[in-house]
């Protein structure tokens, strides 16, 4: 079942076209990663799923309703935290916290104080003096203790410390078993990789590529490095090598991802004393995409 | 040695500030000699001085300057010495409590005093400097206004007098230099001196009109109290600016003993924390939106009072008054057979209620700063609607607007009813300011209406009070047509005393509002947040 869907929507702000006919489905129960860089049309995504903005066209809905139409229903089951928290000057942490989630319903005090707890928040202070991180964290404890089945995150981490962002990390994994849904927008890549099912690449207002993070890193090369005495195959000469050098003793060769085969065959019966491959890393990944949009 | 190197920042301090500190110069010593300058032209008699100060002797005025003297012989150094003293110590507070926590507290939580302190600069370098530079700047305006008011010499306006009136906005300002720097000390941050420092002097304000209307005991208890004990230009007292100066001493040393006693960073005080949880009652966007102005509100409401009460204060000899002025006689169409206090009481009503459509419409003004700033955004992306959050601010608002126009009518009509001889009962000047609200209701929903096609266009709305301002007060003096009073809903309320009550208008004008508000809930219900 899918959670949230996006049907070829477009928005633009007068000649800026800041979303690109973008599809986009979340299913139930997943941690679904939406990366790209400044810029990309993340936020302008995440706005148009909160009801903020109003597509230009196209269709989205969260739960089955319409995003735009329906919105308090939509909320209702919804948490949302920005990159950037905006908070009441006045107010104290502990009593914004305590505000949004009345308006959510009430949400659940024990879990509440836990989570100031964990997220380390002084919750009396006046959101005039909290740093960035700290107005974060009120936001991500007000969303994490309200009772919500969808939580919507565009760049939540990006004022908290390594510390933090592991407290977050877990959050997040606990959310999702307890069946929750969690849609997260980063460019933070190694946090993406660490936690998301599956993700979504956007540039320029363009989804560019969906899928689980194994299905993307097929469409990449690993990187192996292969130590061998006597002669070596001639790499170049396979198809599926992008690239092959020899740096001191080792070779290093970058493979397709899913032509390995290729090079393991050519080493066939040969003397092989080192032989390791790693994995694409998520940023290999983005970097391959980005070239290839620069390519003319 | 503790003060090693504050010469050198006093020096930092007036290159960075020196336009800072011209400006507070040349505008209160201005001010003391255009005010003086204008009482020849305004007052051109001494029968004209004399009617004057028959107006000074009420309890606002006393409230508001301080109790009247050299009343018997008003000339133009009394007037300026029992006028415009107080209020002028008042300014002189301000700017004294701004500037010396700006170049303490404000560097602390800056960190520049660190860096400050880290260079070879004593201790009490940093505080020294600031103290030294506000110090100076009050000599300064004090000497300055002495002479420019000695060498101006009008009648009454003695050296002895200018300069005893100098030293006294000196000495108040000096005061208020060791206040501020006291509570610079007491309190962690910036803000929360300047508010303690601030309220303090509002206190000690209000101490003073309390005191000097009971013609009691309590003004000694205040700094204004024995600045305007002075009666600079009349008597000449200086032994209560000594005082001052003694009281301002005692000040800084304790500023300067709690500065040597606690860390860069920290105060006296902890900080004022806040509630780890929220009231109960802090549970919808209506009781956020009433949280967050209600100080506003309350204050407004007070402000508008006592300004209704200042405005019918005087009216008591208007007729008398007024019968000999010309210019005040242009500002009103004459009508036969209607009382020239009448006349100028339903002008002040539609004045008054101008006055309170601002803190009115500051209310939409403050749904726009919260959408400017991502908290509308925070709101509406949890179950709340676009209805919820807008009506929230236009019931705020459409309620504030009765509490304000009731506020500077009942001020008004109270002081109408008790100081205006044979005049009518309360209740009939009341009704005459309340009969506005929906006038101002229609500004409100103007507002609100902008807001809605756009958050940058709500600022228009003032472009339109400022124009209604200007039709409905001067359009008497510089003969406007009579038309230009129907271009603002103002000008379709009955101007009562004088006018009958007439219902129609002010149903239409609500009806009006009611119109716009749909439609600036609709169109707000269908467009982009920022
Ligand atoms: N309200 C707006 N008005 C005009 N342009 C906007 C607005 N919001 C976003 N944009 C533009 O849309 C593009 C996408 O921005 P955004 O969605 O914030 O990117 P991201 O969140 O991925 O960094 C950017 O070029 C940005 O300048
Ligand atoms: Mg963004």
């Amino acid at each position: 079942m899918n959670i949230v869907e996006m049907n070829n929507v477009s928005k633009s702000f007068g000649r800026v076209q800041a979303l690109d006919q973008v599809t986009l489905r979340v299913k139930k129960g997943e941690i679904f990663g939406f990366i790209g860089p400044n810029g990309a049309g993340k936020s302008t995504a995440i706005r148009v799923l909160l009801g903020i903005i109003r597509a230009s066209s196209g269709t989205a809905s969260i739960f089955e309703k319409d995003v735009w139409k329906e919105a308090v229903a939509v909320h209702h089951q919804t948490a949302y935290v920005p990159g950037d928290v905006h908070l009441w000057p006045n107010l104290s942490g502990g009593e914004v916290i305590d505000f949004m989630l009345r308006l959510n319903g009430g949400g659940n005090k024990q879990k509440k104080e836990e989570l100031i707890e964990r997220f380390q928040l002084d919750p009396k202070k006046k959101c005039r003096t909290y740093s960035k991180g700290n107005r974060q964290k009120v936001a991500l404890v007000a969303a994490f203790a309200s009772d919500a089945s969808l939580f919507i995150l565009d760049e939540p981490t990006s004022g908290l410390d390594p510390l933090m962002e592991r407290t977050f990390q877990e959050c997040v994994f606990e959310a999702k078993r307890e069946g929750k849904t969690i849609l997260l927008s980063s460019h933070i890549l190694s946090e993406v990789e660490k936690l998301c099912d599956r993700l979504a690449i956007i540039r320029n207002g363009s989804i560019i590529e969906t899928g689980s993070l194994q299905e993307l890193r097929h469409l990449t090369r690993v990187e192996m490095r292969i130590g061998l005495h006597g002669e070596a195959p001639d790499f170049h000469a396979l198809s599926a090598v992008a690239h092959a050098e020899k740096v001191d003793d080792l070779w290093l060769v970058q493979v397709e991802a899913d032509q390995v085969n290729q090079v393991v065959d050519a080493l066939h019966g040969r003397d092989v004393y080192l032989l390791e491959s790693a994995p694409p890393t998520l940023e290999d990944l983005f970097m391959r995409y980005y070239e290839k949009e620069e390519q003319p | 040695m503790k003060l090693e190197g504050t010469l050198v920042l006093i020096g930092l301090t007036l290159k960075r500030d020196w336009l800072r500190l011209t400006i507070w110069f040349l505008s209160l010593v201005l001010v003391q000699a255009a005010t003086a300058l204008s009482f020849p032209g305004l007052y051109t008699n001494e029968t004209e001085r004399q009617q004057l100060a028959e107006t000074m002797i009420n309890p606002a005025m006393t409230a508001l300057v301080g109790p009247g003297y050299g009343l018997d012989n008003y000339h133009y150094g009394a007037m300026m010495g029992h006028q415009m003293l107080a209020m002028s110590a008042l300014v002189m507070a301000v700017m004294s409590i701004l500037l010396i926590i700006r170049y303490t507290r404000t560097e602390e939580e800056t960190g520049r005093m660190e860096i400050v302190r880290s260079l070879p600069a004593g201790a009490l370098a940093p505080a020294a400097s600031g103290t030294v530079v506000v110090f100076v700047l009050n000599l300064l305006i004090g000497a300055g206004t002495a002479v420019s008011l000695g060498v101006m010499g009008l009648e009454g306006q003695t050296w002895t007098g200018s300069i005893v009136y100098g030293g006294a906005l000196a000495a108040a300002g000096i005061f208020f230099l060791g206040l501020g720097l006291l509570t610079a000390q007491l309190s962690s941050s910036a803000r929360g001196a300047s508010g303690l420092a601030m309220g303090l002097m509002t206190l000690f304000y209000t101490v003073r009109a309390v005191g000097d209307v009971g013609g009691g005991a309590w003004s000694w208890l205040s700094p204004f109290g024995w600045i305007v004990k002075s009666e600079a230009y009349v008597s000449n007292i200086v032994w209560p600016l000594l005082l001052t100066t003694a009281a301002s001493v005692i000040l800084l040393g304790a500023a300067g003993w709690l500065f040597n006693r606690r860390d860069i960073g920290s105060g006296v005080l902890p900080p004022r924390e806040g509630k780890a949880e929220a009231g109960p009652l802090l549970r919808s966007p209506f009781a956020l939106a009433l949280r967050l102005q209600r100080t506003s509100l309350i204050i407004w409401a007070l402000v508008l009072l006592l300004l209704g009460a200042m405005y019918g204060s005087i009216l008591g000899d208007t007729d008398a008054y007024f019968a000999d002025i010309e210019f005040m006689k242009e500002f009103m169409d004459q009508m036969a057979g209607v009382s020239m206090t009448d006349q100028f009481v339903s002008l002040l009503f539609v004045v008054l209620s101008i006055m309170a459509t601002v803190p009115a419409l500051l209310s939409t003004t403050k749904l726009r700063a919260e959408e400017n700033n991502q908290r509308a955004e925070a709101v509406l992306t949890r179950p709340v609607s676009r209805w919820r959050l807008f009506g929230s601010y236009a019931v705020l608002t459409v309620s504030a607007t009765v509490l304000f126009t009731a506020a500077s009518s009942a001020g008004l009509a109270g002081a109408a009813a008790a100081v205006i001889e044979d005049g009518r009962p309360f209740q009939d000047y009341f009704l005459a300011g309340i009969a506005y609200v929906p006038a101002v209701w229609v500004m409100a929903s103007a507002s609100a209406l902008l807001l809605a096609v756009r958050p940058a266009f709500v600022s228009w709305i003032w472009g339109y009070v400022t124009a209604s301002f200007v039709i409905v007060y001067m359009g008497g003096l510089f003969q406007f047509p009579a038309w230009t009073e129907k271009l603002t809903p103002y000008g379709y309320v009955p101007r009562m005393p004088v006018e009958e009550v007439e219902l129609l208008p002010l149903i239409l004008l609500t009806a009006v509002a009611a119109a716009v508000y749909a439609a600036a809930f609709f169109l707000y219900r269908n467009r982009d947040l920022q």
